[in-house]
């Protein structure tokens, strides 16, 4: 008992580099998570994009099925099918085909369509979660991986686009598995372990462009491990060739997974990659609001990400992270490089005797995690990147920073849980069993406000903003964008059903058709509803608030004579989508 | 690990406080009443901040906020504004102006700011358009009124709302005069008249028997979306009273709501003059041009 509570202790603060505990943690709260999302469904809407991405399903889906009875006549027809969406590499469409055709349309498991689609992207969010605890519990104890997944989970704009059929949420998974197997490759080396990091790649690259910053972060990495006096110890040749065999995998295998299992570049790949590529690096600016000015087209403000970051995660993570890079910026600074020395960079090597092969080893890990958040950070330091998606943009960093933020932090809930012991004579001689206890109670204490800000959010998480700016009503009074995406009509689904008339006739404003035949599909918005392009030949019109909006909603005021919305809805007071009504035709 | 710990309950705390300061309809709902009493005759409403705006129109309704004061293009001529402020909110600050508190009501208050430079109109030509004394011509052909002209609207990136009651043009559906809302390079809604140049010539609008002050004072624009890519040819707007040419305002993409002010020298203070406002650019295409005009 007493050796048990001891390891488990120990275990809290030092890396725990194997062993099946970690990884059943993991699934835990992978499921646990994919379970909370699936409750949280019924009052969330769907996303333009979203919309987009069922109808690719959809055609993948019948291709699919078509391989299933004939593979030689689907493979004669792959461009027909897989020409839809071709922006956006197909895994997690893929994904939520085979969802949707097997869980839905055979199993019958979910009352509602739409979620058959979302659900592997649920599965994705929690499996980020739960490699978020593994890799902090491998690299330093297993209370930073807790501290870093509950983090993670309770960030409001990460919980809002986990729900979603997106890739935003899903590629931050990849992109973390990637990294993870790249870390993983260099702590055990191995032919499997330099593949998995190769078939990593190939799963990143399958999932969304932010997978480009893959090769450049662990390139980067590697090549600081070449650099005498970067990372002090005296494995750096070993680790130097384990990250070239990870480099090699990425390079050969991860291209051709990536090719094998995105069909759409079987024929025309150099030309169809191009184009791919094109797209993203040319892509068209949307309006984004911020500090109440729009911005439609470079140059865009490069203050966007950090502010916008500032402004949308929880206090308590954001204050862990900033003095986690404080105290970094400190040490470098301090010895001039990055020098491997017990104490935080070197994880729980300190006084414990580990040997410095272990120390140097969790030194290449903060290096690699940094170089993860700056690079990913990095790109909206141009004046040219796009700013209309908002913190999903850049949500693949949030992993890196809420590891970086723990492994600052429970160091210091160690020594507070010792302090409290020493505090009181009688706790003194403490059973490690109260002192876990204790660490859990500061842990509690450490992710409660996140926890009750991300419930209270939904499903305004993109309108969500934290304390620093004054939550939602200061996030809205400063500038900052109030919603994207057409979303929110769930909200006035309700009005609309009572209000209008039979065969009523509705403008949707940003609600894309597939998204809005979702909603009749689920059941959640009436049949008889007809949705007209021009608010001129409809009955009521829904607004959804953006700044560069508002004259759409002046549309509807002369177009139906009045400036008074019959509906409302929003968070704490702030309007996000409301409705007009035809008063009179005006004159 | 203490500074955390303080962070996190004060977070805690601080979100607390601000959901508890969330408002609803029906909070918004008891202002109108009050406000009823208060406001007075022609007065604008503002909310302070202009996201509740939705909240407070909903309750109060199209009788207190009227289009054409939400709309307005300037403050000249109001002799006051009521701000309703949600807590500790304060009315925009309007250089000059003085502000006093009249109510408290909730959650809310409610302020008068006071005008020192309010200009009567003597003429308000938006508001001056339907009443019969109007004539227009595009390139010389007539342009007949009509009440029931096609309503339409362009969405984001389209042409603001087309009125049923407009002058009708030959030459197509963009062809007409008729009171409409932009938004402008700010997104606030301004109402003016829709006059989209021709091809060739000029849109003639014709007032007769229209009582001047010293000055016409007016703005011109297009919706900030249109005008924002700067790409088109540039508006004139002529003004001749009594057959004499006054002044001509040029409009350029990216001049955003425009003002401009024209003395009317000689023809000040007539108590029935004739007023022609010319369109015209050398090159028609995608020239969504609204314009209003007061004479103060």
């Amino acid at each position: 008992m007493t050796g048990g509570w001891s390891n488990a202790w120990r275990a809290c603060f030092r890396s725990v580099p194997r062993g099946w505990t970690d990884r059943w943690l993991a699934l835990s709260l992978a499921s646990i998570y994919t379970v909370l999302l699936l409750g949280s469904i019924d009052t969330l809407g769907y996303t333009r994009d979203e919309g987009f991405y069922f109808q690719a399903a959809d055609s993948y889906q019948q291709w699919f099925e078509w391989l299933a009875r004939d593979a030689a006549g689907a493979f004669s027809a792959v461009d027909r099918y897989w020409q839809v969406n071709h922006e956006h590499p197909a895994l997690f469409k893929s994904l939520f085909a085979w969802s949707h055709m097997l869980l839905y349309q055979r199993l019958e498991l979910f009352a509602w369509e739409g979620t058959s689609y979302r659900f592997p992207a649920m599965v994705l969010a929690g499996l980020g979660v739960g490699l978020t605890y593994l890799w902090g519990a491998r690299a330093r104890g297993r209370l930073v991986g807790l501290l870093a997944a509950l983090w993670l989970a309770a960030m409001p704009r990460f919980f809002f686009h986990a729900h979603l059929a997106c890739f935003d949420v899903p590629v931050v998974t990849s992109w973390l598995f990637c990294a993870y197997a790249y870390w993983r490759c260099l702590r055990r080396g191995g032919v499997g372990a330099a593949l998995l990091c190769g078939v990593a790649f190939a799963l990143a690259l399958n999932s969304k462009h932010n997978s480009w910053f893959l090769p450049i972060v662990c390139g980067l990495h590697a090549a600081l491990l070449w650099l005498p006096g970067v990372v002090v110890t005296s494995q750096r040749r070993l680790l130097q060739r384990r990250a070239l065999s990870a480099l090699l995998s990425m390079a050969t295998v991860g291209p051709l997974l990536f090719y094998l299992t995105w069909p759409w570049i079987w024929h025309d790949t150099a030309a169809r990659l191009q184009q791919y590529a094109q797209f993203h690096l040319s892509h068209v600016y949307y309006n984004m609001e911020l500090l109440g000015q729009n911005y439609f087209q470079p140059p865009m403000p490069r203050h966007y990400a950090p502010l916008m970051t500032l402004a949308t995660v929880p206090l308590v993570p954001l204050a862990a992270f900033l003095l986690a890079a404080l105290a970094l910026a400190v040490r470098v600074l301090r010895w001039g490089r990055w020098r491997l020395r017990p104490g935080f960079l070197a994880g729980s090597a300190a006084g414990t005797g580990q040997r410095p092969s272990a120390a140097s080893g969790e030194a290449a890990t903060t290096l690699l995690w940094v170089l993860a958040l700056l690079v990913q950070y990095a790109a909206w330091l141009r004046t040219s990147t796009p700013i209309f998606g908002g913190t999903k943009h850049w949500m693949t960093a949030y992993p890196f920073l809420v590891l970086l933020a723990a492994a600052f932090v429970v160091p210091a809930l160690r020594h507070g849980v010792v302090w409290l012991c020493r505090l009181l004579p009688a706790w003194q001689r403490a059973r490690t069993g109260v002192r876990l206890a204790l660490a859990g109670l500061l842990l509690a204490l450490l992710v409660a406000a996140p926890v009750l800000q991300t419930v209270h959010s939904h499903p305004w998480g993109l309108s969500w903003y934290n304390v620093l700016v004054g939550g939602p009503a200061g996030g809205a009074t400063m500038g900052l964008n109030r919603g994207f995406w057409g979303h929110p009509t769930a909200a006035v689904a309700g009005y609309l059903n009572e209000t209008l008339p039979p065969n009523g006739r509705l403008f949707i404003h940003d609600t894309a058709m597939p998204s809005w035949n979702m909603l009749v599909r689920d059941g959640r918005v009436r049949r008889d509803i007809r949705i007209v392009g021009n608010i001129a030949q409809a009955d009521m019109a829904i607004y959804h608030h953006e700044l560069h909006m508002s004259g759409v909603e002046q549309q509807q005021w002369g177009v139906f004579g009045t400036v008074a919305p019959v509906a409302i809805a929003g968070i704490d007071g702030v309007p996000v989508v409301w409705c007009y009504r035809r008063v009179r035709v005006p004159r | 690990m203490a500074a955390l710990a303080t962070v996190a309950i004060v977070e805690g705390a601080i979100h607390r406080r601000q959901v508890s300061r969330a408002l609803g309809v029906a909070e918004y709902a008891q202002l109108r009443q009050p406000v009823s009493s208060l406001r007075q005759p022609g007065e604008a409403i503002e909310v302070a901040p202009s996201w509740a705006g939705p909240y407070v129109r909903q309750a109060l309704g199209d009788v207190l906020i009227p289009i054409e004061l939400l709309a307005r293009s300037d403050d000249l001529a109001q002799r006051s504004v009521l701000t309703i402020a949600l807590h500790d909110q304060l009315p925009k600050p309007r250089q000059g102006w003085a502000r006093e508190e009249l109510s408290a009501i909730g959650p809310f208050r409610i302020y008068r700011q006071h005008n020192p430079g309010h200009r009567p109109v003597r003429t308000d030509f938006v508001a001056a358009l339907h009443n019969g004394r109007v004539k227009v011509q595009l390139a010389g052909k007539p342009c007949n009124f009509t009440h029931r002209g096609r309503l339409s609207s362009g969405g984001l990136g389209g042409p603001p709302t087309f009125p049923q009651q407009r002058f009708q043009c030959p030459g197509g559906p963009f062809f007409f005069v008729g009171k409409t809302i932009i938004a402008d390079q700010h997104f606030r809604p301004r109402q003016c008249l829709w006059a989209h140049p021709p091809s060739e010539g000029v849109l003639s609008i014709r007032f007769e028997g229209v009582a001047l002050a010293t000055h016409l004072v007016g703005h011109s624009g297009m919706y900030w979306i249109t005008e924002r890519t700067r790409r088109g040819a540039p508006v004139q707007l002529r003004v001749i009273v009594d057959g004499a040419p006054l002044a001509t305002v040029i409009h350029a993409d990216g001049d955003g709501w425009a003002p401009f002010s024209v003395p009317l020298g000689v023809h000040a203070g007539k108590a029935k003059a004739t007023v022609q406002w010319q369109v015209s650019s050398p090159d028609h295409r995608h020239r969504h041009f609204c314009f209003e005009a007061r004479s103060l």
